[in-house]
């Protein structure tokens, strides 16, 4: 109780005076610096999530569903870890409660498979995004978010641990597995 | 050191560098071992291609509508009791103590739980979440539907009509989205469609269903046309769907340029021309939406924005194309769209119809009483029964005892259109079973039909109120008859009519009252209230509201045709387009509404001191539209709008012949002729009408929309202009030199179902003339407003003749003539001649 009461004065070196403010007023319910500090998050969480889901609309919602877990929580965040690793940490929550709750659609995709010669266009971007998408629809939920707070969101493995609530060593060690699922699956792929 | 070793080093390398010592194994083994040099690579095409999923365009506004949402959550008082003294803490911590131990015994008792949610908000949520996806996505279709389509609807791509969180709360205006144009400005017409019909999706249709799926860059609110896909070769496939998609991912940067429109009524062909002009880029829009008119006022708004809000009211698409420094946009109606409206119609129609059998059911139970025994009941009857029981006291009766023995092939004819005849004696009449007629000829004795004695010794009979003559049940070679017929009187509003009546020698007498009609839902009231019950909350929408509207036209002063003053008279009239422009002044709200001719009156649309949302629900019920708020957007679409569709007239031929009257000071014949080439729902249509007159000044309009004179005038339509000019002369068209089936269009129109007794020799003769007397300007100014509205001052009535004669020696030369409000069939070799007035009360129109 002593620390929820005193809460501002525990911050973590990460956070900066402005994001201080901003949070503080954020607590106070002030809808203007809700969306300055949510807004920012749209497409890290989009991304995240859609990466975990495969699924634009369910994106979308799980998206919306992380914003309304976050400002419910919020009152209780301390601090002690960056906002932006908390916001993805619930993002990553929901999109896992979903996996497990759930009943999955696939989605089939009539274009897998289709060679990606130039990388440089944006047909073949899309094409290749869709490809990749398919590729992680193969790969357990948790390697998925992973994958993409990697090499999309460019966190580090401190910050994914945080996010994860995992050491490092395990990071280092699903990293691993997500990418050798992820290599097999293109191995068997190119055998068909 | 093992692959696998080598392969988690491989990966730990692409997180961070490794220690030396790690390193150097690597690249030693990697030398030597191909699979893990494959590994190697394999990663690192991993890497860059999930880190193109940084550039994944995401949807805006998630944020904003969650804290929205979060806002307008029931708020959960939450009351501290102050701790006073050490005692009560005391005691506080041990009930604290209780509550928790009690918490674990009862959690671990294994007794499913139900927790009850003190916050209504989260027990959505949860429970929201809780559902699986079928549940989520089967959105029933309803009636309450019909309208939506231009309300809050997510960007097209997306597969649900509404994110399932948005579902909880209004829609937040969250800014330009950067999303693509042809998402943003289009509403999914695959998924309009699937609400309300259920056609089969083809092959390719899955696909592209699947491919918007994934898709939701670009400029998705333009519709892309798949391409055709010859075969099943799955080479020709993945280029189409490659090319499909290059398409799709498409974002035209000139579409943020911003524009400020204030049109009332205007069709889309001038809309896009101005838009054109306005913008640089190319607009046009299709034949199947051109002449669709739409009312818009906003300040400001990005091209984008005001497209989608298009796309959104009308469920029209933006088809893309040109080359990609100036794609030009074409706005059209989708076949799937127009089999959508058609459904609408259909199901309408079908709604109508089944209210009138339902009323119909109501005289059921009635059916065992004589008109007599009906006409004694009624006079202690009261309310509904009581009119019921009148209905079957009279004529109603005959005809209310068919429609319950009309067989399946009958009831398909009648709501078909035709008119079902019973009685031998009338031409294509059915057999009526005796006890039928014998029940008729009753009721026609009832109702005080007699028939008297001609001079010449012949019988005929008489209507109501003559005393002398006797009963057509007592008169030997009385003929009842009965007819039944469908009346549309609007389209979607359906009257079933019923005449009895008697016919003797050469003369007939019959009486008709509507049994019962049926309601569609599109003419009921839109209840908007209702319908937008959650908006109630909207603060935006709690601001007071002053809406006034300015009258752009006034009543004309005399219905000529009716012989005297028109109701409201002189009268000021708005029109929808008036009442949108006058909210949009007294809110600086953004409006898009759609536009069909229908005067108002002005009290029934004015509102003050009241807050806007119930001004909007008291405005758009007066005027039967539906409105809804999107994003910025206030939304405003005609209840029965597939239905109007059919009857609006296309605002550039309305001002043509506004023009060509004015030159003339009266309609010029031709003009005449081409409105009467109109559609039969746009010349049925009263409100039509009431505009033509009102707004254009057409106030003729009333001969050419004449159902008496319609086939009249199609057939002067379709002869040739050079020969049509004839028959305004004194000897008129020479039917003989006309093509053959011109000459049998003639033979029907004179002769009507004896067309066929027409011989060669009767048409060698044959004329056709025309009179028209135009409407005397000086006698019937146009500005009526300058008059009192209390004059019924008489003014020269127009009137048009269509005068067909034929003939021989043999059979005698006839002359029928058809005027506005009088048929005549006259001999004209002194042999004889047989005058007859047409009754015009069951033709249709205001009479």
């Amino acid at each position: 109780m002593q620390q929820i009461r005193n809460w501002p004065s525990i911050q973590s070196h990460s956070e900066t005076t402005a994001e201080s403010e901003l949070l503080r007023a954020a607590k106070r319910g002030e809808p203007q610096a809700l969306r300055e500090l949510l807004q920012p998050f749209e497409r890290d969480l989009y991304i995240l999530c859609y990466g975990i889901l495969s699924h634009a609309q369910d994106s979308e919602d799980a998206v919306q569903e992380t914003f309304l877990r976050a400002l419910q929580a919020l009152p209780g965040f301390r601090s002690d870890s960056s906002f932006r690793t908390w916001i993805l940490r619930i993002g990553t929550n929901v999109c896992l409660d979903w996996k497990r709750s759930r009943r999955i659609i696939p989605d089939d995709h009539p274009v897998a498979g289709i060679p990606c010669n130039r990388r440089d266009s944006t047909e073949n971007e899309v094409l290749n995004r869709i490809r990749v998408l398919d590729a992680l629809s193969h790969l357990l939920p948790r390697h998925r978010a992973i994958l993409i707070m990697k090499e999309a969101h460019r966190l580090s493995i401190p910050e994914i641990a945080q996010t994860m609530r995992w050491s490092e060593k395990k990071v280092h060690n699903e990293l691993y597995r997500a990418r050798k699922s992820l290599a097999e699956w293109r191995f068997r792929e190119m055998e068909e | 050191m093992t692959c696998s070793r080598i392969q988690q080093l491989v990966s730990k390398q692409i997180d961070g560098p490794l220690p030396e010592r790690q390193r150097a194994a690597l690249e030693l083994h990697l030398e030597g071992c191909q699979r893990c040099r494959e590994y190697r690579d394999r990663f690192d095409r991993s890497a860059s291609d999930l880190a193109g999923f940084a550039a994944l365009p995401h949807p805006t506004g998630m944020a904003a509508r969650s804290i929205s949402l979060w806002m307008n959550r029931p708020q959960v008082v939450q009351r501290h009791l102050p701790v006073r003294t050490p005692a009560f803490a005391a005691v506080g911590f041990a009930c604290l103590l209780a509550i928790v131990f009690g918490r674990i015994v009862f959690l671990r008792s294994n007794y499913p739980v139900t927790r009850v949610a003190r916050d209504p908000y989260r027990a959505a949520v949860n429970s929201y979440s809780k559902r699986d996806d079928n549940s989520i996505r089967a959105i029933p279709a309803s009636p309450q539907h019909l309208a939506d389509l231009g309300t809050d609807r997510p960007p097209a791509g997306s597969k649900k009509p509404h994110s399932r969180l948005g579902e909880l709360t209004p829609a937040v205006h969250a800014g330009p989205a950067p999303i693509g144009d042809l998402a943003y400005v289009n509403v999914n017409e695959l998924e309009a469609v699937r609400r309300w019909t259920q056609i089969q999706l083809s092959e390719t249709d899955r696909i592209r269903d699947r491919i918007d799926r994934l898709i939701s860059s670009g400029d998705d609110f333009v519709e892309v046309p798949f391409p055709q896909i010859a075969g099943r070769d799955d080479r020709a496939t993945r280029a189409a769907v490659a090319a499909y998609q290059t398409e799709k991912e498409i974002v035209d940067p000139r579409l943020s340029r911003k524009v400020s429109l204030a049109v009332k009524g205007m069709a889309f062909i001038d809309l896009c021309k101005k838009l054109s002009e306005d913008s640089g880029i190319a607009f046009t829009a299709g034949r199947t939406v051109a002449n669709d008119k739409v009312t818009i006022f906003c300040k400001e708004k990005p091209l984008r924005d005001l497209m989608r809000a298009i796309s959104q009211l009308f469920a029209f698409g933006w088809i893309r194309s040109g080359d990609p420094s100036a794609y030009r946009y074409e706005l059209m109606q989708g076949m799937r769209a127009q089999l959508m409206e058609e459904e609408l119609r259909n199901r309408d129609r079908n709604e109508a119809l089944l209210a009138l059998d339902r009323n119909m059911e109501n005289l059921r139970g009635l059916l065992d009483l004589s008109p007599a025994e009906a006409a004694e009941k009624s006079k202690s009857a009261t309310g509904e029964e009581k009119q019921m029981l009148e209905k079957l006291a009279g004529c109603g009766w005959g005809a209310a005892q068919l429609y319950f023995r009309l067989s399946p092939d009958e009831l398909g004819a009648l709501r078909g259109g035709g008119e079902l005849r019973f009685g031998g004696s009338q031409e294509g009449g059915r057999p009526l079973p005796t006890e039928l007629a014998n029940g008729i000829l009753g009721a026609m004795d009832r109702i005080g039909v007699r028939i008297q004695l001609n001079p010449d010794g012949s019988l005929r009979a008489m209507g109501n109120g003559i005393q002398e003559g006797q009963p057509p049940s007592s008169t030997p070679g009385a003929n009842p008859t009965a007819n039944l017929s469908l009346r549309r009187n609007e389209l979607g509003q359906y009257s079933l009519d019923g005449s009895t009546g008697v016919s003797l020698g050469g003369g007939a007498i019959s009486q008709g009252r509507d049994l019962a009609s049926g309601m569609s839902p599109s003419v009921q009231n839109p209840e908007n209230a209702k319908s937008n019950a959650k908006l109630a909350r909207d603060p935006s929408l709690r601001l007071e509201a002053n809406i006034k509207p300015e009258p752009s036209c006034t009543l004309p002063g005399n219905s000529w045709w009716m012989g005297n003053a028109e109701l409201g008279a002189g009268e000021p009239r708005v029109t929808t387009a008036d009442v949108l422009e006058a909210i949009h002044n007294n809110t600086g709200r953004d409006i898009i509404g759609d536009y069909f001719t229908k005067l108002i009156m002005p009290d029934r649309v004015t509102v003050a001191h009241s807050s806007l949302f119930d001004a909007l629900n008291r405005i758009s019920d007066a005027m039967r539209v539906k409105w809804a708020k999107s994003d910025v957007w206030l939304q405003f679409r005609s209840a029965a709008f597939f239905n109007d569709r059919l009857k609006e007239v296309p605002g550039q031929l309305l001002t043509r012949w506004q023009a060509a009257r004015r030159l003339q000071g009266y309609m010029p014949v031709d003009e005449l002729v081409e409105i009467a080439q109109l559609t039969d729902a746009q010349l049925d249509s009263e409100a039509m009408a009431e505009g033509a007159r009102a707004i254009y000044g057409l106030l003729e309009w009333q001969l050419a929309r004449d159902t008496f004179l319609r086939k009249d005038w199609r057939f002067l339509a379709d002869i040739p202009g050079a020969v049509r000019r004839a028959a305004f002369d004194a000897k008129g068209i020479a039917i003989g030199r006309l093509p053959l089936s011109g000459q049998e269009r003639f033979a029907t129109l004179a002769m009507g179902g004896r067309a066929d007794q027409m011989h060669a020799e009767d048409l060698a003769v044959a004329t056709m003339r025309v009179e028209y007397r135009p409407l005397d300007s000086k006698a019937e100014s146009s500005d009526s407003s300058a008059r009192p509205s209390n004059t019924s001052r008489p003014a020269a009535r127009p009137n048009v003749s269509f005068i067909f004669s034929y003939g021989s020696s043999q059979g005698g030369y006839w002359t029928v003539e058809r005027s506005l409000n009088r048929m005549s069939n006259r001999r004209n070799d002194g042999i004889g001649s047989i005058s007859e007035e047409e009754s015009r009360s069951s033709r249709g129109g205001r009479l």
